[in-house]
C-alpha cells in the first residue's frame, strides 16, 4: 500500500474534501473520516511520523472542540435536548456541529498527509498530469514552504523561552503584539531566501529549454488505475444522488 | 564548588525506544569553566537543550541547584541560564540587532530605562557593532548575526551560560574577546558551559574538559 503512487493519492485526497464540503451529512462525514484515517495509516509506516501526527491532532482538538460547541449552541432550529437560560442545544445544532468538526478533522488529517511528501514526488505526479512545469514548481514550493515555516517560528518561539518570556504569562492583549513581533522576521527572512533560491535558479538554467527530463518516473501500477478509476466512479455517483435528490 | 547541573542515574531519548544518555552521570559547577566534547551527532545540542528546559521528558535524575528540573517552571530556569543555540539565528528573534536586544531587556513587559540603553550600548561597543545596529537580519552575515548573540548574552551577565560552539565561525579577534569575557566571568565566580566538537583548544581557561561517549559521558 506504501507504494500507492502521489497522483492516486492526490485524487483521493481531492475527491474525499470535495465530498466532504458538498454533503451536509453525519453519515458520510463519518465515512469519510474513516476512509482518512485508513489512507493515513496504510500510507505512512514509520512510528515516528505517527506519532508527530498525533501530536499534531492533539494541539489542534481544543480548536475543534471549540468549533463543535459553537455550533452546538448557535443552532437554534430543530428538536430541543437540553436547554437552560438561553442555552440551548438542539438535534441539529448538535448534527451540524459534529459535521464541521468531523469536516475540520478531515482536512488536518489530509493537510498531515500531503506535508509528508517529498517535494520531489509532487514535481513528478504534476508533470504525468501535463502542468506547465512554472506552475507545479510554484504548487510544491508552497507546499514545502509550510514546514519550513513552522520550524522556524518554533525556533523564535524557543529563543523567547530562552530570555524568559513565556507566552501564557504574558497579559492576553500583550499576546498579539509579541506573535506579530516573531512573524514579521520570520517571513522576511524566508523572502529573502527565496530570493537566493531565484538565482540559484536562474544559475542553473531554470526555464533555458522548454522540456525538463527527470531523473525518476512516477509509474501507475493496476493497482494505482484501479483505484483512481474506482474512486472516480464512486464520486460521480454520489454527485448523481445527490442532484436527484435535489 | 556547588554545581549548577547534577545527573545521575540520567537517560533521555527522542524516541521510546532509542536512547542518546543511558545513565549518565555528571556535574557541572557553577562557577568554573566546563568544556564538554564529542563528535557529530553524539548528543551535544541535545544536552544543551535539556539544560535550558527547552526539551523536558528524561529519566532518573537531573538537578538544576537542588532542584527537579521538572518542577522548575520555563521561567525559573530562564532566571538561572542562558543558552547559546548553536543554530544562529534561532537566536534571534527581531528584525535588527538593537531590537533584539531590547526584546531581551524588555521582556514585552517594562520600557528600558537609562540604566538599559547605557548597558546596551556597552555590549554594541565591545563586539563592534555600531555599524550595523539597524540593519535587517537577513542582511548580515554570519559572524555578524553571532556578535549579537554575544552581545545578548553580555545583557545576561549573573546567569550561568551554556554556549553550543560558541566559537565556530567567529575570527581570531571575537574569539579572544569572548575568551576573556569567559576569564572575567570566572574571576566574579560566574561559570560558562562550552560545548564543541573540536579537541585543540586554547585550555588555559578552561577547569574541567568532558567527552561524550556510548551514551555516557567521561572526564578527560
Ligand atoms: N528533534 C529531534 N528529533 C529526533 N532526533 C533528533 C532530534 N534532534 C536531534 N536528533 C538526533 O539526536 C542525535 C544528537 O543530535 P545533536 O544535535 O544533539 O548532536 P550534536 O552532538 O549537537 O551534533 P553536532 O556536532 O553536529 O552539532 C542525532 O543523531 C540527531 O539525529
Ligand atoms: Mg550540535
Amino acid at each position: 500500500m506504501n507504494r500507492l503512487n502521489l497522483r492516486t493519492i492526490l485524487i483521493l485526497v481531492i475527491l474525499v474534501t470535495s465530498l466532504s464540503v458538498i454533503y451536509q451529512n453525519l453519515r458520510i462525514q463519518l465515512i469519510l473520516t474513516g476512509f482518512t484515517l485508513f489512507l493515513l495509516f496504510s500510507f505512512r509506516i514509520s512510528k515516528h511520523k505517527l506519532h508527530r501526527l498525533g501530536h499534531r491532532l492533539l494541539s489542534l482538538f481544543k480548536l475543534v472542540l471549540t468549533i463543535l460547541i459553537l455550533q452546538i449552541l448557535f443552532r437554534r432550529s430543530g428538536e430541543i435536548i437540553w436547554e437552560y437560560s438561553f442555552l440551548m442545544v438542539t438535534t441539529e445544532g448538535l448534527n451540524y456541529g459534529l459535521i464541521a468538526s468531523l469536516r475540520f478533522l478531515i482536512i488536518i488529517l489530509v493537510a498531515g498527509l500531503l506535508f509528508d511528501i517529498p517535494y520531489y514526488d509532487y514535481l513528478l505526479a504534476f508533470r504525468s498530469w501535463k502542468f506547465p512545469f512554472e506552475i507545479s514548481f510554484l504548487v510544491a514550493t508552497i507546499i514545502h514552504f509550510v514546514p519550513i515555516f513552522n520550524t522556524q517560528f518554533k525556533s523564535s518561539m524557543e529563543a523567547l523561552q530562552i530570555r524568559g518570556i513565556i507566552m501564557q504569562n504574558l497579559p492576553l492583549l500583550k499576546r498579539p503584539v509579541v506573535y506579530l513581533n516573531l512573524l514579521l522576521p520570520v517571513l522576511a527572512r524566508a523572502i529573502s531566501e527565496i530570493k537566493f533560491r531565484a538565482i540559484s535558479l536562474e544559475l542553473r538554467g531554470f526555464r533555458l529549454y522548454k522540456d525538463k527530463t527527470y531523473l525518476h518516473e512516477q509509474k501507475l501500477s493496476r493497482l494505482d488505475l484501479i483505484i483512481q478509476f474506482i474512486a472516480l466512479i464512486f464520486f460521480l455517483l454520489l454527485n448523481l444522488i445527490k442532484i436527484i435528490q435535489l | 564548588m556547588d554545581p549548577i547541573f547534577t545527573f545521575s542515574d540520567f537517560s533521555f531519548g527522542y524516541l521510546k525506544h532509542e536512547l542518546l544518555f543511558h545513565d549518565l552521570e555528571l556535574k557541572v559547577n557553577s562557577n568554573s569553566v566546563t568544556l564538554i566534547q564529542g563528535d557529530n551527532g553524539s548528543g551535544k545540542t541535545t544536552l544543551c537543550n535539556l539544560m535550558s528546559g527547552l526539551l523536558t521528558r528524561h529519566k532518573g535524575q537531573f538537578l538544576l541547584e537542588n532542584h527537579n528540573m521538572d518542577k522548575l517552571s520555563k521561567k525559573d530556569i530562564s532566571e538561572k541560564v542562558v543558552l547559546l543555540k548553536q543554530n544562529i539565528l534561532g537566536n534571534i528573534v527581531a528584525a535588527t540587532p538593537e531590537e533584539d536586544l531590547i526584546i531581551w531587556q524588555e521582556k514585552f513587559r517594562r520600557k528600558c530605562s537609562e540604566d538599559d540603553n547605557e548597558k546596551r550600548m556597552k555590549a554594541f561597543q565591545l563586539y563592534n557593532m555600531e555599524e550595523f545596529l539597524l540593519k535587517p537580519v537577513w542582511e548580515l552575515s554570519h559572524g555578524q548575526i553571532k556578535r549579537i548573540t554575544l552581545a545578548a548574552l553580555l545583557l545576561n551577565s549573573k546567569k550561568f551560560w551554556i554556549l553550543d560552539e560558541p566559537f565556530s565561525g567567529l575570527d581570531s579577534k571575537l574569539i579572544s574577546i569572548l575568551e576573556n569575557t569567559i576569564k572575567d566571568r570566572k574571576n566574579k565566580n560566574f561559570g560558562t558551559l562550552i560545548v564543541s566538537h573540536r579537541s585543540e583548544f586554547h585550555t588555559d581557561f578552561i577547569d574541567e574538559i568532558y567527552r561524550i561517549e556510548n551514551q555516557g559521558i567521561l572526564k578527560v
